[in-house]
């Protein structure tokens, strides 16, 4: 069953960024859009949210046409959203605050997600004194809090380093499988892609275009147990990582960028 | 990335949790120190240079008291007045006009800068309207003031009031003409109305700015202070002073500027600490 619908959408600012775009995402699916900047990944998601409207083509969730943004999509950005005249349950909570839950009824259920996404204990910390991944944690906590039928990321990582980036990839797989909700991400990290996507959709720019749709399983496989190290490590993982490389990149492009190293 | 050249500044910002506040605390407290030091030295070094250049008579004490002269007069000024009014009388006198001036200032100008930040009809409506007035100097307008509502205490207030209004009005819409979008896309996301957008994101986001446009203003209308209490006034530091000069009381000028510089400083400082309250964040997130 698809829950989320994207219909011939295409849009055109200077040039044509997006060049009708169809996709479905299915219950429980974790999708991760991946490309190179300019692919329009970006937008398609402004789409889904409503920040932005395509130019033509339709989006629906469970069949309701997206019109604008709205509290049905869960929104994780790049990165310092949170609010800072907030502290961190404040913030979380936001979501229900303005739709008038009274205050103990959102604390407690802000407390529960951050709980789930390891911040218990940091409720009461002011936004500034939380690490570039607790923010990070934190921001998709807030998402979380409003109960979204969907969630939407945009590059949540960009900003996060190696290390923290792992932990923080970790933590959304946890948080896929233990809610069930669908994820929309938006990368140009390709390995990070191949690893979180139970639907991996390439794209390639001017205009955007969906080049090639992937069914994997390594996230799952994840949420299962099996340890990150192991499976990036799993020579099928290197298989399809490099396939999609060689999507992006004919091999004179990689092997200069070897040279470099 | 070139590692080895950003290395020390890539530490210096390097987000760390919790931990290192309390000795970046400790950095800041030994800056602020030595800083207040410096300061306490200039300004003795000052005080010590005008009370040797009257100890040794270059200039005639009617044109500069010696500072002991100007602190015995301070004294007198607190027992004995002057014009029939003693300092304080003369302090609060002043002091309350500025207050009424900024409060009723803060209220209207709030709205208004908000107002003319987020919405393009306001913004037509009242920009043309304040950025006419707003660099004409007070003094110009007085007498028009003066033949429209007369000589009474509303003419000074107003004088001082219209100084305050303008800077409040032009910070405020700033801050809200320049709220970061992802913040307003953040409340979209959860569901947000208009209303909630502008409670819930603007008004907190142009806090600071606010808080900057009320010291502004405080600034504009101490200036404007001494033109207010040019017309008719029996009480004020300003129609003292004024009073004082005319007289050639120079102890008495020189007594009454300086407490308007230690009033406006303190309450400045005391702006400062409220800005730290209301909006801690400013300077550690963006």
């Amino acid at each position: 069953m698809s829950r989320l619908s994207i219909k011939n959408v295409s849009a055109s600012y200077a040039h044509q960024i997006l060049d009708n775009i169809s996709f479905e995402v299915g219950a429980g699916d974790f999708v991760v859009f991946v490309g190179p900047s300019g692919c329009g990944k970006t937008s398609l998601l402004n789409f889904v949210a409503g920040f932005n409207q395509p130019h033509s083509g339709s989006i629906t969730l469970d069949g309701k046409l997206i019109t604008g943004p709205g509290s049905d999509r869960g929104v994780v950005f790049q990165q310092d959203a949170l609010l800072p005249w907030l502290n961190i349950i404040e913030n979380v909570a936001l979501g229900l605050e303005l739709k008038g839950v009274a205050k103990p009824e959102r604390e407690a259920r802000a407390k529960e997600v951050l709980a789930l996404v390891d911040l218990a204990g940091f409720e009461h910390h002011k936004v500034w004194e939380l690490s570039g991944g607790m923010k990070q944690r934190a921001s998709l906590a807030r998402a979380l809090a409003a109960d979204p039928q969907i969630l939407l990321m945009d590059e949540p990582f960009g900003a996060l380093d190696a290390f923290t980036r792992e932990q923080v990839q970790a933590l959304i797989l946890k948080v896929w499988h233990k809610t069930g909700k669908e994820v929309l991400l938006v990368t140009h990290d390709i390995e990070e892609a191949v690893f979180l996507a139970s639907e991996l959709v390439l794209m390639t720019p001017r205009p955007g275009r969906i080049v090639e749709r992937l069914r994997l399983d390594f996230g799952r496989r994840f949420a299962n147990g099996e340890s990150a190290r192991q499976i990036k490590s799993d020579p099928k993982f290197i298989e399809v990582r490099e396939y999609v490389l060689s999507h992006f990149f004919s091999g004179r492009e990689v092997a200069d960028e070897r040279n470099y190293a | 990335m070139s590692e080895t050249t950003l290395d020390s500044t890539a530490n210096a910002i390097a987000e760390k949790p919790v931990s290192p506040a309390t000795k970046e605390k400790a950095a800041k407290n030994s800056i602020f120190r030595s800083g207040f030091v410096i300061s306490t030295i200039t300004l003795a070094t000052l005080i010590a240079l005008w009370a040797l250049i009257t100890h040794l008579g270059f200039v005639d004490p009617l044109y500069l008291p010696s500072p002991l002269d100007v602190v015995r007069k301070f004294f007198d000024l607190i027992v004995n007045g002057y014009a029939d009014a003693t300092l304080w009388q003369h302090f609060t006198a002043s002091i309350s006009r500025i207050f009424i001036a900024v409060i009723v200032a803060a209220i209207i100008a709030i709205p208004v800068g908000l107002a003319i930040g987020i919405n393009p009809v306001a913004r037509a409506i009242f920009d043309p309207l304040i950025e006419f007035y707003r660099p004409v100097p007070p003094l110009a307008y007085l007498p028009l003031i003066v033949i429209w509502f007369g000589i009474g205490e509303f003419s000074k207030i107003l004088l001082i009031y219209l100084a305050v209004f303008a800077p409040i009005v032009v910070a405020t819409a700033a801050g809200a003409r320049h709220v970061d979008p992802i913040r307003i896309r953040v409340a979209q996301s959860l569901g947000a109305t208009r209303w909630q957008i502008i409670r819930h994101i603007v008004l907190p986001s142009a806090l600071p700015d606010m808080l900057i446009g009320i010291r502004i203003g405080l600034g504009a209308g101490w200036s404007t202070l001494v033109a207010a209490e040019l017309v008719a006034a029996t009480e004020g530091i300003g129609f003292m002073i004024q009073s004082a000069s005319q007289f050639l009381v120079t102890d008495i000028v020189i007594a009454g500027i300086l407490v308007i510089a230690l009033v406006a400083y303190i309450i400045e400082i005391g702006l400062r600490i409220l800005q730290q309250k209301l909006a801690p964040w400013r300077g550690k997130v963006n």
